[in-house]
């Protein structure tokens, strides 16, 4: 039983028609803040994806291009004065550009290698961000961050973003682009080498594709991505701080990545929801919360390594285009 | 002549692996390259194809030196092979694998999949109609939508070799293709390489079943220890003292 | 003298490391916790059940171990044969778990190891050092002979030697690798966990202390080459005494920084180290 592209096809219209309405259902703030929250976590996770369930490879620094995405508009938006709507633009070039500079050499290396040089990099940015005080006020943070410039559309109404509301549609307006990316990524040729990279990419590169540029191209868009979320997330808490954008935070993305299913697009989504929503259900213990992640990992792995939706697939005997065993 | 390899080396450490090694591959033949286990065969493909650099000597592939290109490269120019280690893509179906074999004749990329233009979607249409027909050649269209991992292991062989056909090679390198197949699965792959052959690509095989061997080649190449020691029809092979003293006794016929 | 006591420590920890990838090629992210683990361990034994320093200090050797070979059947053994990748993020699921767990149950304030040596300074040679920091270096150099007694003479450490090289061919000619990799895992850990009991004794306990440790490690191991022996003991001293020498110029954020700039560039030019096997 294959799932049919018209099926598919519905489902997502359906999925975009309820997203639409949710704030009207959704109408307590604070729910609507974790919505806003999770999205932004999708934008991560499914990025993330790309290189974890596509190419195959574990980057434990993807939290330093939110963060470059992040500081890049918010510093741009408060020291230059420009607006949210170009400095977002501007944020997605500096993160995809860090991105390939990193990725061109890093990517030479496979697996545990090139997970600690990620975390390497990672931690560096990390670093950087926190001593540059100058510039970033180092581990205070930087508060006082505009949310984007209202839009006017003359005669009619302004669209004014301190609106919690106003704001979930920019951001499911974001995520919907980037799972489109993706989507049409992995459903491509493009998808299909970074497949064959991932299964075999001895294989892969006897069959002419070029692997390296292929993970290159991955950990770009990844890159890129990431540090869309970063801008988003700058213009919607108001306040960043490295302490955001460390470690922790990669390997939280990992592990929505992983738990929620890695080769598929549905996984890091449900992962997503999941791992913020369920701080939030454990707010009770709170403290139990990495002790639960680290054991949740170690058990996903051993018995569960296709994550959630992975495993409910294969259960379905659905033949996905990228599954693990 | 097709390719041409002049004066390859391969040294390890401790070992050479490849010592000093011409050989010519002619357009249109079959040829097979024999040898006892660790005399340099599967060494000598991943020179060919890259895998492995040369330390000395040249490739030299329809007049260009391709010594030293990366794989990709030399399997643009059209040389593709096969693994003695099953090397196949697990996960996904056996369609799914094939398509991925079509990669080197199609190019849309990061632009036209993103925006799915019309040309991108005449080529994916394309591209299953191809692997549709190598499954159809190969005789697997039954399992096309089997994972490959629960292929049987010779099913799996074959599969390889559909991979490597869906990038339409002009040199078809097989290494060890009869491995683990039983005497009915081996007269199916004679069959097939000669099919494949008549498709105008030429083969090249490393292989140790020597009925193999001796039906369906044009030419056998005999290494040891990293050393060429004789060239020639199978006829020829079978009386070959040094060749027969290298194998022992062993069957020729 | 302080960058030898450094480098023990190091060479210590990046022994256990590079054993595990030479012979089971695993990287090990939780490495640091069971570091950490020694410390508190011979603390518990020490503080809680009286027991005199150095036999809490031989306890929770025995104890990281033990707990390093459940670990081993449990989690690393049923992905054995999965790809690398699940390797790596069952080790960052361990270390996760094993930090935040000790967290939770002994909390962050550093504790010390009382330690009938901490207080009384040897002087020699115009050097004066702790007999603790001495204990660490001498301890050090005796689990290092052990350790070179046991991988050189005895038939697990050849059998340990042999899967090293050749893990195929290991298995064909009827070693258990099972049994192997128990060992080396367990003994890896065991390691760490010495380091960690003698640094609990010179420094502080804490649930976090395997962090910084074990990255260092890693970099001695990469450095030194992965999977070799000599090489990360050597690595391990060079570490801690060129670290000790250049503390004194340079502001220690950007020391981290540096060191991680080196670990890249190692990895980038030479991805098998000075000494090491290379990536199969």
């Amino acid at each position: 039983m294959r799932i049919t592209s018209k099926v598919t096809r519905i489902g997502v219209l359906i999925s975009i028609l309820a997203a639409v309405l949710v704030p009207f259902v959704i109408t307590e703030s604070y729910h609507l803040h974790l919505v806003n929250m999770t999205y932004i976590y999708i934008i991560l996770a499914v990025s993330l994806n790309l290189l974890i369930g596509f190419i195959g490879e574990l980057s434990l620094g993807h939290a330093a291009f939110y963060g470059i995405g992040a500081y890049t508009s918010a510093l741009i938006t408060m020291d230059l004065g420009i607006s949210f709507w170009i400095s977002l633009f501007i944020a997605i070039a500096a993160a995809t550009l860090t991105g390939f500079l990193v990725g061109y050499p890093a990517l030479r290396l496979k697996g545990p290698f090139f997970a600690i040089t990620t975390l390497a990099f990672g931690e560096i940015i990390r670093l950087v961000i926190n001593n540059l005080e100058g510039l970033t006020r180092g581990p205070m943070g930087l508060p006082g961050i505009k949310p984007p410039n209202p839009i006017t559309i003359p005669g009619l109404f302004t669209i004014d973003f301190y609106d919690r509301r106003a704001f979930y549609y920019l951001i499911l307006f974001f995520t919907i682009i980037s799972l489109g990316v993706v989507y049409r990524l992995v459903f491509s040729r493009v998808g299909r080498a970074f497949l064959a990279i991932r299964e075999n990419d001895i294989l892969a590169e006897s069959i002419g594709v070029k692997t390296k540029h292929y993970k290159i191209l991955a950990f770009t868009v990844a890159s890129g991505m990431a540090g869309l979320a970063g801008a988003l997330h700058a213009h919607y808490i108001l306040f960043i701080s490295p302490v955001t954008f460390d470690l922790a935070q990669s390997i939280n993305v990992v592990l929505m990545v992983i738990i929620g299913g890695s080769g598929t697009i549905l996984g890091p989504i449900l992962g997503a929801l999941l791992l913020t929503l369920l701080p939030e259900v454990l707010r009770a213990i709170a403290e139990y919360r990495m002790v639960i992640y680290g054991a949740i990992l170690v058990f996903t792995i051993v018995f569960m390594p296709n994550g959630i939706v992975g495993t409910i697939k294969g259960k379905l005997g659905l033949l996905p285009a990228a599954e693990e065993k | 002549m097709l390719l041409e390899t002049k004066d390859v080396v391969k040294n390890f450490i401790g070992l050479t692996a490849v010592s000093h090694v011409d050989m010519v591959i002619n357009r249109g033949e079959i040829l097979s390259i024999i040898g006892p286990n660790g005399a340099g065969k599967t060494t000598l493909f991943n020179l060919i194809t890259g895998l492995l650099p040369c330390d000395h000597g040249h490739i030299i592939f329809r007049g260009e030196d391709i010594t030293g290109l990366p794989t990709h490269e030399i399997a643009a120019r059209g040389i593709i092979r096969t693994f003695q280690t099953t090397k196949i893509f697990s996960h996904i179906t056996v369609l799914e694998s094939v398509t991925i074999g079509r990669h080197l004749r199609t190019k849309s990329g990061l632009v036209a999949s993103l925006f799915r233009t019309k040309e991108m979607k005449r080529e994916e249409k394309e591209t299953t109609e191809e692997a549709v027909k190598i499954l159809e050649f190969m005789n697997m269209t039954a399992k096309r939508d089997f994972l490959c991992d629960n292929l049987p292991y010779g099913d799996q062989r074959k599969q390889g070799i559909a991979i490597a056909l869906a990038a339409e090679p002009t040199l078809l390198l097989l290494d060890e293709p009869a491995n683990g197949m039983n005497p009915e699965e081996t007269i199916h792959l004679m069959t097939l390489i000669n099919k494949i052959r008549e498709r105008g690509v030429t083969v090249v095989l490393v292989e140790h079943d020597m009925n193999v061997v001796m039906n369906i080649s044009d030419r056998i190449l005999v290494l040891d220890f990293g050393t060429k020691i004789a060239e020639g029809t199978p006829a020829e092979i079978r009386e070959n003292t040094r060749v027969i003293d290298v194998y022992l006794g062993e069957d020729l016929t | 003298m302080n960058g030898l006591v450094a480098g023990s420590i190091y060479a210590l920890t990046a022994l256990g490391l590079t054993m595990m990838f030479g012979i089971m090629d695993i990287i090990n992210f939780a490495h640091g916790e069971f570091y950490m683990l020694g410390a508190f361990f011979t603390y518990l034994f020490c503080v809680s059940l009286g027991i005199p320093y150095l036999g809490a200090m031989v306890f929770a050797f025995l104890a990281v171990g033990i707990i390093g070979i459940v670990i081993e059947k449990l989690s690393f053994k049923p992905i054995r044969k999965t790809r690398p990748l699940n390797t790596l993020l069952v080790s960052l699921g361990l270390s996760v778990f094993l930090q935040n767990l000790s967290l939770l149950i002994w909390g962050p304030d550093p504790r010390k190891i009382p330690s009938p040596f901490a207080d009384k300074v040897i002087e020699f040679w115009g050097i004066s050092i702790t007999e603790q920091r001495l204990l660490v270096i001498v301890v050090t150099v005796i689990l290092l002979i052990v350790f070179y007694y046991f991988i050189q003479k005895t038939t697990m450490g050849k059998c340990m030697r042999a899967t090293a090289q050749e893990p195929e061919g290991a298995a064909l000619i009827g070693i258990d690798i099972d049994r192997v990799f128990l060992v080396t895992f367990g003994a890896g850990c065991a390691l760490a966990g010495a380091a960690g009991s003698l640094v609990g004794g010179v420094f502080f306990v804490t649930p976090t202390m395997g962090i910084a440790p074990v990255l260092k490690a890693f970099i001695v191991v990469i450095v030194g080459g992965m999977g070799s022996i000599p090489g990360a003991i050597a690595g391990g001293f060079f570490l801690g005494i060129t670290e000790v020498l250049v503390a004194g110029f340079v502001s220690s954020a950007y020391m981290d920084a540096m060191a991680f700039g080196i670990l890249i560039l190692v990895m980038l030019f030479k991805p098998s180290g000075l000494f090491g096997k290379a990536e199969s």
